[in-house]
C-alpha cells in the first residue's frame, strides 16, 4: 500500500518541480566575476540638451597579492536613461550591475526641467535600490562629482553614501532617498527637498562635500538653501537628533562665541485656522550643552546659563522665522510639510482649503517656540580661568 | 505497515534435511559418540572423552564438547574429577544414575536433561558440555561456557567527559548485564529471539513493562519474526531490517554502545534490541530530534546541555545549506551581499576557471574524500593525510587561482559543521548535494522549495507509529523540555514520553 502511494506521488512531485522551473523568474545565473558594480550613477543634458549623459562610476577590481578596488567612470549619452543604459552595454565589457549603487547625482539643467523624467528610470529599474541617495550637484555637470573618485582613489559614491548617512547628526543637508523623493513628490502639502553636493579645494584637490539643500516646487528645481538654513529648516521638519548651535553670549552680538552640542531636538507643528487664515505654531523642544567657550565668563552657573538659554532661543526663532519668510516668498514651495500637517491633524479644514495650497503657502502665518535647556558643559564644570 | 519482499530462501530446509536420518538417542555411549561424530564430520574442534568410575563399573561416562568454547577446568573439577574418582557405591542407590548423577554429584549451576540430538548439538556449539552415560536415551547437558571475551573498556566512538565509561561488549550476557545493573527493577522484561537461519544469533528484546508502549513492542516483535537471512554478524544488518523507511538516509532506529544511553531510553519507554557478538545496542523508537542529542547532555549542566544542543541544530542546517545559500547568492542574488563583501568574493573570483556551483561540488567531494580517508587510514597515517590533503591541497589551490578563496571557507565550515552531530551520516552529504543542485537551478527560491519538500517528507516519516517529527513541530511547555532544550532536573517531573505509549504517568519519583 505504501508503495503505491509513493510511486504516484513521485511523478507528480518531479510535475510540480519542473513546473516551478519554468513559471519561476528567478533565471539570471551569472557569476560575480562576470559583473562590473556600479557604485553610483550621475544624470546630465547633453550639450544640444535633447539627450542624456548617464555616468557611472563603477569599482572595478585589480587582483594580485592583495584585491584592491579602483573607481572608473563611463559617460554614454542616450535618448533616454535605459537608451544610455544599453548604449553603454557595448563600451563596458562586462555586465553593468546596478543593485549596489548607492548614490544618484543630478545636474542642475535635469532637476530644474523635472526630476520626474531622471528618476522614473532609477525607481522603476528592477536591479536598482529604492533607497539609493539622491542628490543635486551645484557644479555645471554631474558627472565630475563621479569623476574625483579616480583622482582621489576612492569609490567616492561610497564615501558620499557614508556622508549622507551621517547627516542625522550633522544637520547640514537633508538627507533623502529614492522611495522619500517620490513620496515626497506625490504628496499633498509638503515639496521636495534634495542635498546638495559641490566641489570644494581640500589640500590642493577638489573634493565632493554635500552641504545645504536643494528646494523644488512640484518636480521642478527652484533654489538652494546654505547649510545654516538647511539646520533651521531640519529643526522645523524635526529631522535633527544630533548637530551644534553657535551663539553670541552677550546681548546683540557681543560677548565670547558659546557652542552648543545638540542632543535631542523634538520639534512638534500645531495648525490652527483664524479667520480662514492657517497658522501654524512651532513648538522646539531642544536639550543641549555647553561644548565650547571662547572666553572666561561663567555661562555655566545659573543666571549665567539661563542668559545663555534666552539668547539661544532668541537667535533660534530669529534664524527660523527668516528661512520660513525666505522659503515663502522667494521659492513659495512648502518645503517644511505645513500642508501635510494640517491634512492630518485638520482633515475637515484640509477638504476646503487643499486645492488652494499653493496660494495659501505664502501667507501663512507662523509663531516660533523654541525652549532650549541646558543641560551640562561636558567634561569641565567651569569655564577656563587666567591667572592674575 | 510494515512491507518486505520474502526471500523465500531453501538453506532452512537444507539444513533440516541433511541430517533427517538417526535423531534419538540410543542406550550405548559408544553409538551415542558415533552419531555426534557423524554430525561434526571434518569438524576437529569435537573433543570426546570416555572414563569411568573406578568403584562403580556401571558408571560409563563421556564428555563430549567444542574446544576453545568451553571452560576446560570446569569440566574437568566438577564432572570428570566427581564423577572419575569419587566413591560412587556409597552414594548412588541402584536407581536412576542419570538423575543421582545430576543431583549428587555434578557441581555445576545449569545442568539439563535432554533425549533430543538437536537440542544437544546445539548446546555443544554454545559451548555446554553434553554428558553421555552407558545404558541411558537421555544425555545430561552441563553447563560449561567459558570463552575469551573483550574487557568492559571505554566506547571509542562515544566518549564524553562527563558520564559512566562502561561500554557494550560483543557478549550478550554481558551486556544484558550492564543493562540490568542500571535498572534494578522486576519490570525491566528480557525476551530472546534466534535469528539467521546459519549464524543462529541470539537476539535480545529489552523493555520496561508499563512504560514501553505494547503496540511498538508488538510491531517489533512482528518485524523479528519476518526476518529471514542466513547470517547477522552485527546489530547493523538487524538495523536495516526492522527499520521504517529502509531507503531513506535517516535513522528510524538508532544505535549505542553505552549502558547508560540505552538505561534511559527504555525509562523513556522505548525499547533495546541487544545482539549477540556486537557491542552496538539497538534502541527505538527514534525521533528526529535524538539526531541532536548528546549522553552528556544529562550530565551537565542543563544551560550548557541547551546551547550545546542549539548549536548542534544550527551547525546542522549550516552543513546542509551553507554550500547551497553560497551558490544561490552569488550567482543568482548579488544584490543580498554586502557591497564590501560582494566586491572581495568578486575578486576572489578574478581569475578562476570554474564557475561557483563546480568549485562548490568539486570542494564538497574533496572534503568527504578527506574525511573518509582519515576514517578508514590507522590513526597516525590518517593525521598525516588530513593535513597534508587540508592545508597543503588547499593552500596550493588558492595560489594558483584553481579555486576561489571563499569557496574553500565555505566547504571548510560546512565540514566542520556537519561533524558537530556525528549520528546523521549520509543525511548531511546528500541533502547538501541536493541542494547545490536546487540552488544551481532556481537560486533561493531553489532552496525555499527543497526546504518545504524537506518539512513534507519529514512530516510523513514515522518510527514505529510514531511520527519522526513528535515534539517539534508545535510549541508545548512538555515537549521543549527534553527536546530543543534539555530543562534542569528537578524540573522533570515526568520523563518524556512518546505519545502513542499508554503509560503517561511515569513518574520517575514514584515509580512502582
Amino acid at each position: 500500500m505504501k508503495s503505491m502511494k509513493h510511486s504516484r506521488k513521485i511523478p507528480v512531485m518531479i510535475l510540480i518541480f519542473t513546473n516551478t522551473l519554468f513559471l519561476s523568474g528567478c533565471w539570471n545565473y551569472h557569476e560575480v566575476d562576470t559583473l562590473r558594480v556600479v557604485a553610483g550613477v550621475a544624470i546630465d543634458k547633453s550639450e544640444t540638451g535633447d539627450q542624456y549623459l548617464l555616468t557611472v562610476e563603477t569599482v572595478d577590481i585589480r587582483y594580485g597579492k592583495d584585491a584592491e578596488t579602483t573607481s572608473n567612470t563611463i559617460t554614454v549619452a542616450g535618448d533616454t536613461l535605459f537608451d544610455a543604459k544599453k548604449n553603454m552595454a557595448s563600451i563596458s565589457g562586462k555586465k553593468l550591475y546596478f543593485a549596489h549603487a548607492r548614490i544618484a547625482v543630478l545636474s542642475q539643467d535635469v532637476a530644474a526641467e523635472g526630476a520626474v523624467k531622471a528618476i522614473d528610470w532609477l525607481a522603476r529599474n528592477s536591479e536598482l535600490r529604492e533607497d539609493i541617495e539622491v542628490l543635486v550637484s551645484q557644479e555645471s555637470t554631474a558627472k565630475e562629482i563621479l569623476e574625483t573618485g579616480s583622482k582621489t582613489d576612492q569609490i567616492i559614491s561610497f564615501e558620499l553614501d557614508k556622508v549622507l548617512k551621517e547627516q542625522k547628526n550633522i544637520a547640514n543637508a537633508p538627507e533623502k532617498e529614492l522611495w522619500g523623493l517620490i513620496s515626497d513628490l506625490g504628496g499633498s502639502g509638503i515639496s521636495a527637498v534634495l542635498p546638495v553636493v559641490s566641489l570644494q579645494e581640500v589640500n590642493g584637490r577638489a573634493l565632493p562635500s554635500v552641504m545645504g539643500t536643494a528646494v523644488f516646487k512640484k518636480d521642478k528645481l527652484v533654489g538652494f538653501l546654505n547649510d545654516d538654513k538647511t539646520k533651521d529648516m531640519l529643526l522645523i521638519q524635526n529631522k535633527v537628533d544630533e548637530g551644534s548651535l553657535v551663539q553670541n553670549g552677550g546681548g546683540e552680538d557681543t560677548g565670547p562665541k558659546v557652542s552648543l552640542k545638540i542632543f535631542d531636538n523634538t520639534t512638534k507643528l500645531k495648525p490652527a485656522v483664524n479667520n480662514g487664515n492657517v497658522e501654524i505654531s512651532i513648538n522646539i523642544k531642544t536639550t543641549a550643552a555647553i561644548e565650547e567657550i571662547e572666553g572666561t565668563e561663567n555661562y555655566i552657573d545659573e543666571p549665567g546659563r539661563l542668559l545663555l538659554e534666552q539668547r539661544a532661543e532668541e537667535n533660534m526663532k530669529k534664524s527660523i522665522e527668516n528661512v520660513i519668510k525666505e522659503v515663502q516668498t522667494k521659492f513659495d514651495s512648502d518645503i517644511f510639510g505645513f500642508g501635510a500637517k494640517v491634512k492630518a491633524d485638520m482633515p475637515g479644514t484640509w477638504k476646503e482649503i487643499g486645492t488652494m495650497w499653493d496660494d495659501k503657502f505664502k501667507d501663512v502665518k507662523v509663531s516660533v517656540h523654541p525652549e532650549i535647556t541646558i543641560k551640562n558643559s561636558a567634561a569641565f564644570s567651569q569655564p577656563l580661568r587666567i591667572g592674575e | 505497515m510494515f512491507f518486505r519482499k520474502k526471500d523465500v530462501k531453501k538453506t532452512k530446509s537444507e539444513n533440516k534435511s541433511r541430517h533427517a536420518s538417526s535423531q534419538k538417542l540410543i542406550n550405548s555411549v559408544d553409538a551415542n559418540i558415533k552419531l555426534f561424530q557423524d554430525m561434526f564430520t571434518n569438524d576437529d574442534t569435537l573433543i570426546v572423552r570416555k572414563f569411568q568410575n573406578k568403584y562403580l563399573k556401571a558408571a560409563a561416562c563421556c564428555v563430549i564438547y567444542i574446544d576453545g568454547m568451553v571452560n576446560t577446568e570446569v569440566i574437568h573439577e566438577h564432572i570428570i574429577q566427581p564423577i572419575l574418582g569419587g566413591d560412587l557405591k556409597d552414594e548412588i542407590s541402584d536407581g536412576n544414575l542419570l538423575e543421582e548423577l545430576q543431583y549428587k554429584v555434578i557441581a555445576s549451576s545449569d545442568v539439563k536433561e535432554s533425549a533430543d540430538i538437536y537440542d544437544l548439538v546445539g548446546s555443544t556449539i554454545n559451548g555446554d558440555t553434553v554428558l553421555l552415560v552407558e545404558g541411558y536415551k537421555k544425555a545430561l547437558i552441563v553447563s560449561t561456557k567459558g570463552w575469551q571475551t573483550r574487557p568492559i573498556d571505554e566506547p571509542l566512538a562515544e566518549r564524553v567527559v562527563r558520564g559512566p565509561r562502561e561500554g557494550f561488549v560483543e557478549s550478550i550476557v554481558t551486556n544484558l548485564s550492564l543493562i540490568r545493573r542500571k535498572i534494578k527493577n522486576p519490570d525491566l522484561k528480557f525476551q530472546f529471539k534466534e535469528c539467521g537461519m546459519t549464524t543462529k544469533t541470539k537476539i535480545c528484546v529489552c523493555y520496561i513493562e508499563g512504560v514501553a508502549s505494547e503496540k511498538v513492542l508488538q510491531e517489533l516483535m512482528h518485524r523479528l519474526d519476518t526476518i529471514e537471512i542466513d547470517g547477522i554478524l552485527d546489530s547493523g544488518s538487524v538495523q536495516e531490517l526492522i527499520k521504517d523507511a529502509p531507503l531513506s538516509p535517516l535513522e528510524t532506529v538508532t544505535s549505542t554502545e553505552r549502558p547508560d544511553n540505552v538505561a534511559g531510553k527504555l525509562l523513556e519507554g522505548r525499547i533495546a534490541v541487544v545482539v549477540d557478538g556486537s557491542p552496538f545496542v539497538l534502541t527505538l523508537p527514534f525521533l528526529f530530534v535524538e539526531y541532536f542529542h548528546a549522553d552528556e547532555d544529562y550530565y551537565n549542566d542543563s544551560l550548557f546541555s541547551s546551547v550545546s544542543r542549539a548549536f548542534r541544530m544550527i551547525g546542522t542546517i549550516a552543513a546542509i545549506l551553507l554550500p547551497a545559500i553560497y551558490v544561490s547568492l552569488t550567482t543568482f542574488h548579488q544584490e543580498m551581499i554586502p557591497t564590501p563583501l560582494l566586491l572581495s568574493i568578486a575578486a576572489a573570483r578574478q581569475g578562476t576557471p570554474f564557475p561557483t556551483i563546480v568549485e562548490a561540488v568539486i570542494m564538497g567531494f574533496l572534503f568527504e574524500i578527506l574525511r573518509e580517508t582519515g576514517t578508514r587510514m590507522p590513526a597516525p597515517i590518517g593525521q598525516t593525510v588530513v593535513i597534508v590533503g587540508a592545508l597543503i591541497l588547499g593552500d596550493a589551490a588558492l595560489e594558483s587561482r584553481f579555486i576561489s578563496a571563499p569557496i574553500i571557507i565555505v566547504s571548510g565550515l560546512t565540514g566542520i559543521t556537519a561533524l558537530l552531530t556525528v549520528k546523521f551520516k549520509s543525511f548531511p552529504i546528500i541533502l547538501r548535494l541536493l541542494f547545490l543542485f536546487l540552488a544551481f537551478l532556481m537560486g533561493l527560491y531553489g532552496i525555499i522549495f527543497g526546504l518545504i519538500g524537506l518539512v513534507i517528507y519529514f512530516m510523513e516519516m514515522r518510527s514505529y507509529g510514531i511520527p519522526y517529527l513528535l515534539g517539534t513541530t508545535a510549541y508545548d511547555e512538555k515537549n521543549i523540555r527534553d527536546t530543543v532544550t534539555r530543562v534542569p532536573w528537578w524540573q522533570v517531573h515526568f520523563r518524556p514520553r512518546l505519545s502513542s505509549a499508554e503509560n503517561h504517568d511515569s513518574d520517575h519519583r514514584k515509580q512502582r
